[in-house]
């Protein structure tokens, strides 16, 4: 089967010849049992394994296994086994959840929360030919059907990765002289692109990346922290789901820095893909454009909207054009109103210049997918980097054409993706500083702009992988 | 016999290691061979005998698995199991190595130069396939990034005179590919060994594509364009040789000479004349 996953993580992690006892380190807790020592192992042939005593006796031994929270939380490799389980166990783990929820007592019910990406909202816009704010509605109808609490929009969330990013470049941008890494800055929303540099070119170019955090996991961070206390909950008694365009945010969420010790949980207990959604709607038997739609809800220290609002600068965020825009203003005092992107060697690779009287003040360039990324990193090990900031994506043609996102049988790729870019484009846009609420939880909730809750919060750290070659594990 | 083949010369090429592969260059006037000693040794004629004129030695780090000339032999390039391709120039004798391509995963298992001698093709057994460009200034840069393949691609050929790249792979198929719009996409699977296909070789005119598989077959396709006379659906057709005797080794590679007059020992052959190759 083809994987799921974006070509960069497909190369990094993705391996069919791991032996278990090689390369996965996970520790499997098993039960002693009171008894006597030595016992001899007898296999079936049905393959079972059973004990054998020194008396006779035997008893069926269980298999070790590692359950898949444990495997998405350890980084040391997914094997295309697991790969398997990632990609049909989720929207199953989510009725669980919602099911447990129903019976458990009072006391132990937990507060659901579903964050929604614009991406997956659009590409199910295109499919089931809906408008953007019907279908957000509609989704939240759908949702509370389930038993949802909450429905949110990680557009709100990513105001924030906008502002942090846009801050943190213009202070690399003036500490430069101090530093040989600050520039370029590489975006850092994309975890397919995480893992490929973490993996792949490790404490090279880990100094580069941008630390601020992805909108799925700064609305981790709101939902966990912020709504648990405005609700007077522990962060364990909320089960935040997110519906996202592709399969490597699964990983992203699983990754350590975005657990939390103290209560045990994470801040984004579950991903769902847009087609893990769509299969939910199947499966209920569900006619999302029939349903009544609902009001939305207002996002953690924001206000209600009657629609959903967005942001300019494409399908993946915007990070170049926010950041270049800023960038202009800040250190330069120009106003860029319109930003021009001009295609290089292909259309997945695009140039943005400031340029003042014949000089180039700043250039920012988007790369997406692997050849673009492999070319960029390239450039960098070499010191020919002319850029001072990359948006940089795995998949060609951005999020709006994730792995997870729909397909549809009958329409051509390229005239579906033309259709969910429409689509996603045709939502209100607005600046990050001005969207209602987030001046407000800068204070209420961070206390300040450059405060330490601020960098716990809406920042992270990446990890070098050191790859373990050992000798078992060469192949010819 | 009028046909028998002569043998000239024997060197041990790669100390205490395997030779794992030997190129002509395009002259014909050098062999390249690399090894498990992790060098790549060039060899020429000096009177009657064979020497080594030159031993690259600082360029991998593990084993060399396979050398390639460039169209216009002034280029070697070698693919290495420690996941790097390395671009050799010569210059008169000596042979410096002037980039290298990394970006694959792991253990790099082929490389071919486009009969054009401006793209390079690598594949190895993180089961993709990249293209490379080089531009004037012998700078190279990844064109294409192609996870068509399930399982370790073993190796990668070019058609001698489109730009059509084929590879071969452990997960039974040979897939082609072509370049469209801006991308390089896998235009053709070949579907019909049973086991890995180790290696792919196509004929002079580029009518005709040999693969050669660990299930112990030869197999010869063809291409039929859309509106064939034949009336073949899909893109190609393969004729099956040689199946059948345990005692037949292992194919492993397979290289298709120039056809010429007189008989040949290369002959492709049918299913009805029975066991050939």
């Amino acid at each position: 089967m083809a994987s799921p996953f974006s070509g960069a993580l497909q190369l990094t992690d993705l391996d069919d010849f791991i032996g278990p006892s090689q390369d996965c380190i996970k520790p499997v807790k098993v039960d002693k049992r009171p008894g006597s020592g030595v016992a001899k192992i007898h296999i079936e042939d049905d393959g079972s394994y059973f004990q054998v005593t020194q008396d006779g006796g035997t008893r069926r031994l269980e298999k070790a296994k590692v359950s898949l929270n444990d495997c998405l939380a350890c980084s040391g490799c997914v094997t295309s086994a697991e790969t398997v389980l990632i990609t049909q166990q989720s929207h199953e783990e989510f009725r669980k959840a919602l099911g447990a929820n129903k019976t458990a007592a009072p006391g132990q019910q937990k507060l659901v929360v579903v964050s929604v990406s614009p991406q997956s909202r659009a590409s199910l816009a295109a499919r089931l030919q809906l408008s953007p704010t019907d279908t957000a509605r509609k989704l939240t109808s759908f949702f509370k059907r389930l038993g949802v609490h909450l429905v949110f929009d990680t557009a709100f969330s990513r105001n924030f990765s906008l502002l942090e990013s846009q801050r943190e470049f213009v202070r690399r941008f003036r500490g430069q002289a101090d530093s040989a890494q600050a520039l370029p800055v590489l975006a850092s929303a994309c975890p397919g692109w995480i893992c490929y540099a973490e993996k792949t070119h490790g404490s090279f170019i880990i100094p580069h990346i941008s630390t601020a955090r992805s909108p799925q996991q700064v609305m981790g961070a709101l939902v966990k922290d912020f709504l648990a206390q405005q609700q007077h909950l522990t962060p364990d008694q909320i089960y935040h789901v997110t519906v996202m365009p592709c399969y490597d945010k699964k990983l992203e969420a699983s990754r350590p820095d975005f657990f939390n010790q103290e209560y045990q949980t994470r801040d984004v207990d579950c991903v769902l893909t847009t087609g893990e959604v769509f299969k939910l709607l199947e499966e209920e038997g569900v006619s999302l454009s029939e349903l009544e739609p609902a009001p939305l809800d207002s996002p953690p220290g924001g206000v209600s909207a009657e629609e959903p609002t967005s942001h300019r600068g494409g399908g993946s965020g915007g990070y170049l054009e926010h950041v270049f825009r800023h960038a202009a203003q800040e250190l330069f005092g120009i106003h860029v109103a319109e930003v021009t992107y001009r295609p290089l060697r292909n259309k997945d690779f695009q140039e943005v210049t400031l340029e003042q009287e014949g000089r180039v003040l700043l250039r920012f360039a988007a790369a997406y997918g692997l050849r673009n990324i492999q070319s960029l990193v390239q450039k960098l090990k070499r010191g020919r980097c002319p850029y001072h900031y990359v948006e940089v994506m795995a998949c060609p043609a951005g999020c709006l054409n994730g792995g997870g996102q729909l397909k549809a049988p009958d329409t051509p790729g390229r005239e579906l993706l033309q259709q969910v870019e429409r689509l996603y484009g045709a939502v209100r846009t607005e600046a990050p500083e001005d969207a209602p609420g987030v001046r407000e939880l800068y204070g209420r909730w961070l206390q300040g702009e450059a405060s330490e809750r601020a960098g716990r919060l809406l920042h992270t750290r990446y990890h070098a992988v050191e790859k373990t070659s050992s000798g078992l594990s060469i192949r010819w | 016999m009028k046909d028998s083949l002569v043998l000239l010369s024997r060197v041990p090429a790669h100390p205490d290691s395997r030779c794992w592969f030997l190129a002509w260059n395009p002259a014909g006037t050098l062999l390249a061979s690399c090894g498990g000693d992790r060098t790549i040794r060039i060899w020429g004629t000096e009177g009657d005998s064979w020497i080594c004129k030159s031993v690259l030695s600082e360029g991998h780090q593990r084993t060399v698995r396979k050398v390639a000339w460039s169209p216009c032999g002034n280029y070697l390039a070698s693919a290495s199991f420690d996941a790097t391709t390395c671009i050799w120039k010569k210059n008169q004798d000596d042979f410096e190595c002037v980039t290298t391509l990394e970006g694959h995963e792991n253990e790099v298992k082929s490389v071919a130069w486009a009969p054009s001698g401006n793209l390079l093709a690598t594949c190895s057994r993180d089961k993709s396939v990249w293209v490379w460009e080089v531009d004037e200034e012998d700078e190279y840069e990844c064109v294409s990034v192609l996870n068509s393949h399930t399982q370790d691609v073993k190796h990668v050929v070019w058609h001698p005179s489109q730009e059509l790249l084929a590879s071969a792979s452990y997960d039974d198929t040979v897939k082609l590919y072509r370049e469209e719009e801006d991308d390089w996409v896998c235009c053709a699977t070949l579907e019909g060994h049973e086991s890995t296909v180790w290696s792919l070789a196509f004929d002079p005119s580029g009518q005709r594509l040999a693969s050669c598989s660990d299930d112990r077959t030869v197999r010869i396709w063809r291409q039929y364009l859309p509106g064939n006379e034949q009336g073949h659906q899909g893109t190609v057709v393969s004729r099956r040789l040689a199946k059948g005797e345990p005692e037949l080794c292992r194919v492993l590679h397979l290289s298709i000479q120039q056809p010429q007059e007189a008989r040949h020992p290369w002959r492709t052959r049918s299913r009805d004349e029975g066991p050939g190759l």
